[in-house]
């Protein structure tokens, strides 16, 4: 049966796979699979040369660092904005980034935000890629040249709608010249969730706040499937209120809700 | 919070301490913090910061050219803010310290008396100094007693005072080299992991 994708599951549906995962996925079948990604990475970096993986903090992340670490792959990069992340994400990252982490900053802070204000809570999947494209995808590019790497390792899987190669590959390069390979393209929800499970490994706040498995780890603007706007100031104010103080000097909308809760 | 680099023994190498601390930087990259103890300087520490992108304050690092003392902090902002308040080291009466990880519910705390621009880490320099003032104990005395109050969530300090060094961590990373050497990021195969 294959895995139903990402955007048509619901926070609590994840939230149900998750707490049932080990009825459903033995430790012996997920050691399996770990060893199998294991190798695919050790192979794909013996193949191809220098490498190192992009790591979100998100729970496939997670998953992917224990494997890349696993076939010795230790170096890796994190994208994030100068000044939209969660605090909270941001202790969190203080607390559980990998050794080797760089943390590379994109030029994203509430100034440019109130200058693009078509960015914030994308409502459709440009606006949504627009995002990946400028705070990720920028900042895997710049890890990759300057350390002239040959391949960068992902946790991008099918089962969340993700392009992860052409014709069933697990790789690609794309039109810059970046080489992308993910050994957990063909994991499923599951998989993902027995690894987190029996190797017992943390995860960001995000996945306790209000849709917290569908939105995955994103800078606060960048939060998807917002009904509309005041919908997405809702759910900020009851992640962190003082995200919307902070924002309440730019954005009418952030007042507004302010006003509502006083 | 997030790269730590220093050095305590008879006479710092810049060169050294910069590839230390531009590893240490890739975790921290929002601005770079640096306390040093020379000849001239004792029994005081010479502080300087560098705001903004951590690389671009590197050699800042020049200035510790044979110090005792140095203790360097690479930030991640992690409140989406830049002052310059909220860079580290901090320093509370003699005690200097450099901290990577959170003191959790600092706003809480009835210690707690610099607004909001400062980083949660003044409370562990003004503790540290409390203990040992009130107890007469050694620094790593006093650190063993404040780290309790940290409720078990991980940490990374160096920290000096009255004269003293201490390197510590719990569950993040530190190394050192056994020739007075520290630094968040292995610079080298033959390090040793700092513990608490």
């Amino acid at each position: 049966m294959s895995d139903p994708r990402k955007q048509r599951l619901s926070h609590e549906d994840f939230l149900r796979m998750f707490n049932s995962v080990e009825e459903r996925v033995s430790r012996s079948s997920f050691e399996a699979k770990f060893e199998r990604a294991v190798d695919d990475v050790r192979a794909r970096v013996r193949e191809l040369g220098d490498a190192a993986f992009c790591w979100s903090g998100g729970k496939d992340a997670q998953v992917l660092r224990a494997v890349c670490e696993a076939a010795g792959v230790y170096d890796c990069v994190l994208g994030k904005t100068a000044g939209l992340e969660y605090p909270a994400f941001l202790q969190w990252v203080t607390e559980n980034m990998p050794e080797r982490l760089e943390v590379i900053n994109t030029p994203q802070d509430l100034e440019w935000l109130a200058a693009h204000q078509h960015m914030l809570f994308p409502r459709n999947a440009a606006i949504a890629a627009e995002w990946f494209a400028s705070v990720q995808h920028e900042a895997q590019r710049q890890f990759f040249r300057r350390y002239r790497l040959r391949v960068l390792i992902l946790g991008r899987r099918r089962s969340d709608g993700n392009f992860v190669g052409r014709g069933g590959a697990n790789y690609y390069t794309d039109a810059k010249g970046v080489t992308r390979f993910s050994p957990l393209a063909d994991w499923t929800h599951d998989d993902v969730f027995a690894a987190i499970r029996y190797l017992n490994l943390p995860l960001p706040p995000f996945y306790e706040w209000p849709r917290g498995f569908r939105c995955g780890t994103h800078p606060w603007p960048a939060r998807q499937w917002c009904r509309d706007e005041a919908h997405g100031w809702s759910e900020i104010y009851d992640i962190d209120p003082e995200i919307v103080r902070y924002a309440a000097i730019y954005f009418p909308g952030a007042e507004r809700e302010l006003a509502r809760r006083a | 919070m997030c790269g730590l680099f220093g050095y305590y023994g008879p006479g710092a190498d810049p060169s050294r301490l910069k590839e230390i601390a531009r590893l240490a930087a890739r975790r921290g990259p929002e601005g770079l913090g640096l306390a040093f103890q020379n000849k001239s300087s004792r029994p005081s520490f010479w502080i300087e910061f560098g705001s903004g992108a951590t690389a671009r304050h590197i050699n800042l690092i020049d200035r510790c050219a044979d110090a005792q003392v140095v203790i360097g902090h690479c930030r991640l902002a992690s409140s989406n803010v830049f002052s310059q308040g909220l860079l580290q080291p901090v320093t509370h009466g003699g005690v200097v310290l450099a901290h990577n990880g959170n003191v959790p519910g600092y706003r809480e705390d009835p210690d707690w008396q610099w607004g909001d621009d400062a980083p949660d880490s003044r409370l562990l320099a003004l503790w540290v100094g409390e203990q040992q003032q009130r107890l007469n104990v050694s620094l790593a005395e006093a650190w063993a007693a404040v780290s309790q109050r940290l409720n078990g969530r991980p940490y990374a300090v160096l920290i000096a005072s009255q004269g003293e060094f201490l390197a510590a961590a719990r569950g993040l990373p530190l190394w050192t080299d056994g020739n007075g050497y520290y630094g968040s990021v292995r610079w080298a195969d033959d390090l040793e992991a700092v513990g608490h």
